[in-house]
């Protein structure tokens, strides 16, 4: 009697335990599946972004002075030359002006971005091509925008890679180069992008709010 | 505080021991486990490859998932076999950490298993952009952010996700070749991994493997993996899924600079890698290596046979004796002190502790703790959990530094010192901080594995169990039942008699004078 009632408990044992391993196992494997899909807020704002990016082949330029005949004297012999030239692509300035929402703009509020920063051309002898890459958080909304990317000192003084101030001297067909500028209203929806970018082919700044089809 | 967390541990195994027993406790194989589930990720990563293109990585997931034969089952397979394999890898790392097994010769396993670790993260990271949606957009742009503050390339990589340009087909070509060619890699950094180790478990128990294959085999069925909508450059993701066992890091860095990132990461990576040293014990501390006494060594090989981590070599004796002499190598001992179970003569072993020292400490024990016909005798390894005994009414323990470390002569010495039994407590085999030890204690003492407990044991007076630290209940209950066998036994025989008692023992067997002359020959050394 008391062996078969042992034999039950014994039976009921097995099972809470089958039970437990099931339970627990189960519960692993949805923790598993779980911890593999966890909504995660990646950006947490409403805020969209203007988004300035291009790649700009700048006009090569050199600044040169003569040696003096000390300097030269002070050269090895086969070293010795008449001009010293520094060489790298135009530096150029852009301009951003991000104005207060397009209503606001006519009450004279003030800019909600203005920056101009010197794009200068990066390596060891400063040719690479010159790129811009900005990106500009803005609220949704309309912003009257300007955008100017304008040579530094064209047919003037030129400002190296090196950091020396020189003078400018570009390469035939590339002096008549004008500053590029682009002055529009941009509409910024929420976590949307506008991408203000340079066409290569027309010449020209121009807004884009898609990826180009390849 | 580090051994209050390996408590914690010890807590753990013993109720996942209880749930499922030692063998199949999956915290015990989880090393083992997560090098199956790789593999697992590998054999799926292979149909799934077949089917990814180059030119439209979106599309083709989406391709695999609704359209390809068992796509979506093999797509949810091969992630829910990567998470699970990270996470068992990082319960493996974890465990060595607490156990305080990565210095000395095994700093080679533990780094190398950081690299494993850090190879599989990356290998999912890839996984991931590679499917392209946002949760691969958030991935892949806070991976180009962290690069653009290393002075490597000329332009930020991030441009190639200005939107500026179609996303180049060499980014996904690279990335693609990262997530294949990473494993290849793998399998040398795998070697390395267990190069130290004489006899690697390289596959986990066949039901615990398959039933968590299994799972999760099921879990793809019932709770496939989704996607998240397209990438879109020019949509800020506003929510995305998240893994967290490969993207666990994107809260804290992304609000980071990318300079910070590397830093803490550079930190963080610093301190793994100093573990070996800093987990090193000072040394007067430092366990010493064993050492082999050469007059007693016979040229047997067992010890050399038994090493879990391949430190002893036998060479050409020098003496003119025709047979080979073990040598220790000491920057691959670990000190165990298996060798000194395995050596009949007990010519080999660490300092303190070869057979002929346990001997010594046996015969201190039995003079300190009088044996009667009743009584057992708890040998216990010092992390398993006869050493926590104590209590009232509980047997003294003697304690021995792993179980393979045990020499049989000393449960053959308590047994004739007049003990009733002799209870041996080992940690569970795949929890062994030796590697082997309970392997080789089991089969020494029941198997006639060399270096054997004497036939003339009555082996009804020896009992083995194994519990994990954290397990003195089963030593407990163990200990109980084998008092009621050992009283049951004795009183059977009384009036008959006792199989040793007819056995004709020589002297040099005789535990009691053997102790002492080992320790006289040790005084006058």
């Amino acid at each position: 009697m008391s062996g078969a009632r042992e034999s039950r408990a014994t039976a009921a044992r097995l099972a809470a335990r089958r039970t437990a391993q099931f339970v627990v196992a189960v519960t692993v494997t949805l923790a598993v599946v779980g911890l593999s899909r966890v909504p995660y807020a990646a950006v947490q704002s409403e805020d969209g972004e203007l988004r300035l990016a291009w790649r700009f082949r700048s006009e090569r330029v050199s600044a040169c002075r003569k040696l003096s005949d000390a300097e030269q004297a002070a050269l090895p012999a086969h070293m010795r030359r008449q001009e010293d030239c520094t060489r790298g692509l135009r530096p150029y300035r852009l301009t951003v002006e991000v104005g207060a929402t397009a209503a606001a703009a006519v009450t004279g509020e003030a800019a909600a971005v203005s920056s101009v920063d010197t794009i200068r051309a990066r390596g060891a002898e400063s040719d690479r091509p010159l790129f811009v890459f900005r990106r500009i958080p803005l609220a949704p909304g309309r912003y009257v925008t300007r955008v100017e990317f304008a040579p530094v000192g064209l047919g003037g003084s030129a400002r190296t890679g090196a950091g020396d101030e020189v003078a400018g001297r570009a390469p035939a067909g590339t002096e008549g180069r004008t500053a590029l500028r682009l002055d529009t209203t941009l509409t910024i929806g929420p976590r949307r992008v506008v991408l203000v970018t340079y066409d290569d082919d027309a010449k020209r700044m121009v807004v884009r709010m898609a990826v180009p089809v390849r | 505080m580090l051994d209050r967390a390996r408590k914690v541990l010890a807590a753990i195994d013993a109720w996942l021991n209880r749930l499922v027993g030692w063998r199949y406790n999956p915290l015990y194989h989880s090393g083992v486990l997560a090098a199956s589930l790789l593999a697992v990720v590998m054999v799926t990563g292979l149909y799934l490859i077949f089917f990814w293109g180059i030119s439209d990585p979106y599309g083709s997931v989406e391709h695999i998932t609704t359209r390809v034969f068992l796509g979506r089952f093999t797509r949810s397979l091969h992630r829910y076999a990567s998470d699970a394999a990270i996470l068992a890898a990082v319960v493996h790392l974890l465990r060595v950490w607490l156990q305080r097994r990565t210095w000395g010769p095994r700093a080679l396993a533990w780094i190398t298993g950081f690299l494993l670790l850090g190879t599989i993260w990356i290998l999912g990271w890839t996984g991931y952009v590679m499917v392209w949606d946002v949760q691969g957009e958030v991935l892949a742009r806070e991976g180009a952010r962290w690069m653009d503050a290393l002075p490597l390339f000329s332009e930020p990589i991030s441009r190639a996700f200005d939107g500026e340009h179609p996303l180049p087909g060499a980014f996904f070509f690279l990335n693609l070749f990262a997530h294949v060619a990473l494993p290849i890699g793998f399998g040398v950094v795998f070697w390395l991994h267990v190069a130290r180790v004489a006899r690697p478990q390289l596959v986990p128990p066949k039901r615990l493997l398959w039933g968590v294959v299994g799972l999760l085999a099921l879990a793809s069925v019932f709770v496939p993996v989704t996607m998240d909508p397209p990438a879109d450059l020019f949509h800020l993701p506003g929510s995305a899924s998240y893994d967290v066992f490969y993207a666990f890091f994107l809260p804290f860095t992304r609000p980071l600079a990318p300079g910070m990132v590397w830093a803490a990461g550079g930190v963080m990576l610093g301190v793994i890698l100093l573990v070996p040293a800093l987990m090193k014990p000072k040394a007067e501390r430092l366990p010493p290596p064993s050492v082999v006494d050469e007059r007693s060594c016979t040229g047997c090989e067992q010890c050399w046979l038994d090493c879990p981590y391949e430190a002893i070599r036998m060479v050409e004796r020098t003496d003119g004796r025709p047979y080979l002499v073990a040598r220790v190598d000491p920057g691959l001992c670990t000190s165990c002190g298996i060798c000194a179970g395995s050596c009949a003569p007990m010519g080999v072993g660490p300092a303190g502790r070869t057979g002929k020292d346990q001997l010594v400490d046996a015969g201190a024990f039995v003079r300190g703790h009088p044996l009667g016909a009743g009584d057992v005798v708890v040998v216990s390894c010092r992390q398993a959990g006869g050493t926590a005994l104590g209590g009232v009414g509980d047997p003294p323990v003697f304690a021995v530094s792993c179980a393979g470390n045990l020499h049989s002569s000393v449960v053959e010495y308590f047994v004739r010192s007049g003990a009733g039994g002799v209870l041996v407590v080992s940690c569970p085999p795949r929890d062994c901080w030796s590697r082997e030890g309970p392997l080789w204690l089991e089969q020494r003492l029941f198997h006639d594995r060399e270096a054997e407990l004497q036939p003339r044991v009555d082996r009804r007076r020896v009992r083995v169990v194994f519990a994990g630290e954290g397990e003195r209940a089963v030593v407990g209950a163990a200990l109980a039942a084998f008092r009621t066998e050992i009283v049951a036994m004795e009183t059977a025989a009384v009036g008959t008699a006792m199989a040793e008692d007819v056995v004709d023992l020589d002297r040099a067997c005789d535990p009691v004078e053997s102790a002492d002359a080992v320790l006289t020959e040790k005084t006058r050394r």
